[in-house]
């Protein structure tokens, strides 16, 4: 066991979690004029404790998944990549809960749990412009019913959901598209 | 429309900084205060990259002098409206100068690790050694969660007296503290304002609380950064 004689000050504090409650949560607003949204939820909408919450505990189970010991080396994907997937793809899990939506991220990680992974989605490009739809819809119905422990309405489950949720996507293909 | 990072007086220098999607900053000055923003269209989003960004401008405006963060996200229309902005706040970001002026944010977290929490409360605890001693292995659920009670009942007791510690040692340093909610593995979260040259001081008490608190708990250090947690 090591034992560090001091430890490191770095300008920002170190996780996702924190920069973006410190950048989302704090800090003068005027008004109204807040027009920011996190992985496609108006942040106007939800509390952006709520989404930093989710995110932090995404990223949890993302580094509990990583300390498995996974046979398969195409799940060998590093916390970066992760970190960009579960910002854009956790989206409309994150109207759901932190619970609920971190074990359907987690299971998508792990693979499993998505049988129907290839219904209606063999072109990983068709399914692009839809993502941001239901990440809406999910929002306003979350504040409308106020809780952050909705039950998640299996219905919602859909297959283009699940299938679009299954599949890793680098964070570099987003960047492009807002070009 | 203009992003929005931060209110700087007059005086400030400015800063030549890259701010979100790209665009380079400048100042839209009114009054004996300024603005800096940056051009921005369409929908803004909480992208790393962008964050980054936001985060960089405010360091280096943070570096030249003073600054009041605003949230990330912050837009107005045009100039126009950012005059109308700071007109109609010019009392309030003043005041908001006058306390924070030359002072920093520092930011301690310290997270426990619980595997390390565990040995600690079991092998300094008669009771709960005994306990572990006869019941662990146990098949029985009623012996395996009344352990996992006690055990985590002592855990927490420990984290808040860490977290205390943590507390008693940092707050005199600054001059304003933000103690902040926290979740585990998180036990304590404290925002700081405080003088840069009192930073010394504050890695000397963090590494010691380091020192003290062993692997049990791990720290995250950060800062100085401009005064996110105090400008409400």
């Amino acid at each position: 066991m090591t034992v560090q004689s001091y430890v490191g000050r770095a300008p920002r504090p170190s996780s996702l979690a924190d920069v973006l409650e410190l950048v989302l949560d704090k800090g003068l607003v005027i008004d109204a004029y807040v027009r920011v949204s996190l992985v496609g939820i108006e942040l106007l909408t939800v509390d952006a404790r709520i989404v930093v919450a989710s995110v932090d505990t995404y990223l949890r189970f993302a580094e509990a998944t990583n300390r498995l010991d996974l046979q398969a080396a195409s799940n060998s994907e590093g916390l970066p990549q992760m970190i960009g997937e579960l910002t854009e793809g956790g989206a409309s899990k994150k109207t759901k809960g932190a619970l609920s939506g971190a074990g359907e991220q987690l299971s998508s990680w792990l693979g499993g749990g998505d049988d129907d992974e290839d219904e209606g989605d063999s072109n990983g490009d068709g399914q692009r412009p839809r993502r941001r739809q239901p990440a809406r819809a999910g929002a306003r119905s979350r504040s409308s019913n106020g809780s952050g422990n909705g039950s998640g309405n299996g219905s919602r489950n859909g297959s283009s959901r699940s299938s679009r949720e299954s599949r890793p996507r680098r964070r570099s293909s987003r960047d492009e598209d807002d070009s | 429309m203009l992003c929005v990072y931060g209110i700087v007086p007059a005086s400030h220098p400015g800063v030549d900084a890259t701010g979100v999607h790209g665009a380079p900053t400048r100042s839209v000055a009114c009054g004996g205060l300024a603005a800096i923003v940056s051009e921005v269209e369409g929908e803004l989003l909480a992208r790393r990259r962008d964050v980054d960004a936001h985060l960089s401008v405010l360091e280096q405006a943070l570096a030249r002098g003073d600054v009041l963060p605003f949230r990330f996200g912050t837009v107005v229309d045009d100039e126009q409206a950012m005059f109308g902005v700071i007109e109609g706040s010019a009392v309030r970001y003043r005041e908001l100068l006058d306390q924070l002026g030359g002072r920093v944010q520092m930011t301690v977290k310290a997270l426990r690790d619980d595997d390390a929490a565990v040995a600690t409360v079991v092998t300094s605890n008669d009771r709960l050694r005994r306990a572990a001693g006869r019941w662990r292995g146990s098949s029985d659920w009623s012996d395996r969660l009344a352990l996992g009670e006690q055990v985590s009942t002592a855990v927490d007791d420990l984290s808040s007296r860490d977290a205390q510690l943590v507390l008693d040692r940092v707050a005199p340093l600054a001059e304003q503290i933000v103690v902040e909610d926290v979740r585990p593995p998180a036990i304590a979260f404290v925002a700081l304002l405080m003088h840069p040259d009192r930073l010394a001081e504050l890695d000397e008490a963090v590494a010691a609380l380091h020192d003290e608190l062993g692997s049990r708990i791990t720290f995250d250090y950060a800062g100085p950064m401009p005064a996110y947690s105090f400008v409400r």
